[in-house]
């Protein structure tokens, strides 16, 4: 019942450009999320500016130790704070809300698509596709070689990744779904999981439905009360009858069917 | 001690009651606390029919505040009968049923479908939504509008009616009295402020609405000096809220004049604001030795 609580900042790292990943402990959340799943988080003890928890989505879990880690970028006033606390402090935080990806029942081979910091949901679940001996492999998009994330960790998995880079300054030059579109006409695939901006997401969607790849995407909106109540993070959707009706991130999501957004009525468009 | 008041025959255990919008049906929060614990509960604003409501984004966050533009979405009346309404009759707390529309017709309709409904405590007539196209904040912004369809819902409901006004207006007194005259049993105010911000890499309104309406702690000030002017002119209690975050704001609400407050933003930063606030108000009450809270509200300008 209790899903506020704090939690101790453990470790906390510069991983590239205005990229951050903070490690909590907190037993009681690293026990209990599911890939997919995010925390709210407090920004600061007092004071109202910023006002409004930010939403950040699990990037790993260390169970032995009670650990989890988010990986963010500064973007505004919330993460350039929280960019200056230090290992040792307390932050609040309320969680893990949000409905997680689904695991595909039987055995078939995975593609996950990351653009930016949409790798932090892909990590924590590429490791829990691993566990259960899925055959999967990610493909990375950036801006530029600085700000891919998380290659380390995928050497250390020993999962199959191709980077792109929209600048070529590392792997592949160009958008994550040129590459994922060259993947999907080489090879079968019968599931696919993303996370980035929205533009990508559009076109992932886009690719792999058109080939009848079933698949899910983890999907973001500014949340004010990050459990249901506010209506305030509310993503066009299809409705059952094919209409469009609007769901909520925080709780319907973050992550969605691809069948399920409906990409033409996105906020980017 | 006895934290205990009446607004309009609605018979509440402590005088924090949850804002219309900022709560959902209660279910979420009822995850964690018991509603109990609440004044009142003061559900979602609720339409004839379904709302989809408008497009995202629909959040801003701007200094010490939030600019929502939800658009009222919502299941719809039959829904909220059938769905939402049979899961708060255990609730512990009265539940107040806030009612919108676009069109007089609509609200009367509402107002006569909830009127034999038992779990249904009171209605609060919503003429002050900012982020709706039609209607609303039409009748908001109008005394004669506002007074006449306050009227014509108070012939078709024996319920409690509270009247919640739009801080968009020249002159809040003359609203209150208004719909004072008209037969509101109770005032709530205020509404959010229509606000906008705008994103300067896109060069467009940041809200898929363009506007929307403030709240938080940003408008407290000006919230506060509302109740204060509003509750000296009328008869009727008054229900303050806008910016409340902590029982200290809440008191200011109560000394200013508000026999009952209403949390909304601060749910969103704190789900546990409301039982936090009461406790607040019991604590401060208990250290100046006050029995119940009636010389307290509007003790502010009493005093002056």
């Amino acid at each position: 019942m209790a899903m506020l609580r704090k939690a101790q900042i453990i470790k906390h790292d510069r991983e590239g450009p205005g990229i951050y990943r903070m490690d909590f402990f907190s037993p009681e959340v690293s026990s209990r999320v599911i890939p997919g799943q995010f925390i709210h988080l407090k920004i600061r003890e007092e004071g109202y500016h910023p006002l409004l928890r930010r939403p950040f989505s699990i990037y790993d879990v260390d169970n032995e130790r009670g650990l989890f880690s988010i990986l963010y970028r500064v973007v505004g006033l919330g993460t350039r704070i929280m960019a200056k606390r230090q290992p040792g402090e307390l932050m609040e935080i309320m969680g893990p809300l949000g409905a997680p990806f689904t695991l595909p029942e039987e055995k078939g081979k995975i593609i996950l698509v990351a653009g930016g910091m949409g790798f932090a949901p892909l990590h924590f679940l590429i490791k829990k596709l691993l566990k259960r001996n899925m055959e999967a492999e990610i493909i990375l998009g950036a801006r530029k070689a600085e700000e891919l994330m998380g290659e380390n960790d995928l050497v250390q998995l020993g999962v199959n990744f191709i980077l792109a880079t929209e600048d070529g300054s590392r792997g592949f030059q160009g958008q994550a779904t040129d590459l994922l579109d060259k993947k999907l006409r080489e090879g079968n695939y019968d599931y696919l999981y993303s996370c980035g901006p929205y533009p990508m997401l559009k076109k992932v969607a886009s690719l792999a439905l058109s080939r009848g790849i079933k698949g899910e995407v983890s999907l973001e909106e500014i949340m004010a009360c990050g459990v249901g109540a506010c209506l305030g993070c509310a993503y066009p959707a299809k409705g059952d009858k094919g209409d469009l009706t609007y769901k909520k991130v925080c709780q319907h999501g973050p992550t969605f069917s691809l069948e399920e957004v409906s990409f033409h009525n996105g906020p980017g468009d | 001690m006895d934290l205990g008041i009446e607004i309009a025959g609605i018979k509440m255990k402590n005088p924090v009651m949850s804002a219309s919008g900022c709560f959902g049906y209660g279910e979420e929060y009822s995850a964690f606390y018991n509603l109990e614990e609440m004044g009142a509960l003061v559900v979602k604003g609720t339409t004839l029919e379904p709302r989809e409501g408008n497009l995202p984004p629909r959040i801003a966050e701007t200094p010490a505040g939030i600019l929502n533009a939800v658009g009222l979405q919502n299941p719809g009346i039959d829904y909220v009968i059938k769905k939402e309404l049979p899961a708060l009759k255990g609730a512990g707390t009265p539940v107040i049923i806030n009612i919108a529309g676009n069109l007089e017709e609509e609200y009367l309709e509402l107002a006569k479908i909830l009127d034999p409904l038992e779990e249904v405590q009171g209605l609060e007539v919503n003429i002050s939504c900012p982020n709706v196209k039609q209607g609303g904040m039409a009748f908001g912004t109008d005394e004669k509008a506002a007074g006449s369809l306050v009227k014509a819902i108070r012939s078709v409901t024996s319920k409690p009616l509270i009247v919640k006004l739009s801080p968009n207006v020249t002159d809040i007194r003359g609203m209150a009295l208004a719909v004072e005259k008209e037969g509101a049993d109770a005032i709530s105010l205020v509404n959010t402020f229509l606000g906008m911000a705008i994103d300067i890499h896109r060069k467009k309104p940041v809200l898929g609405n363009l506007v929307g309406g403030l709240s938080g702690p940003a408008i407290k000030p000006l919230s506060l000096r509302m109740v204060w002017q509003v509750s000296q002119e009328v008869k009727v209690p008054v229900i303050g809220m806008g910016g409340i975050m902590t029982a200290e704001d809440a008191l200011e609400f109560i000394m200013a004049g508000a026999r009952a407050v209403a949390v909304g933003t601060a749910n969103f930063v704190n789900p546990y604001s409301i039982p936090e606030i009461v406790k607040g108000i019991r604590k401060f009450m208990e250290e100046h030795d006050y029995e119940d809270l009636s010389p307290l509200v509007g003790a502010a300008w009493k005093g002056v």
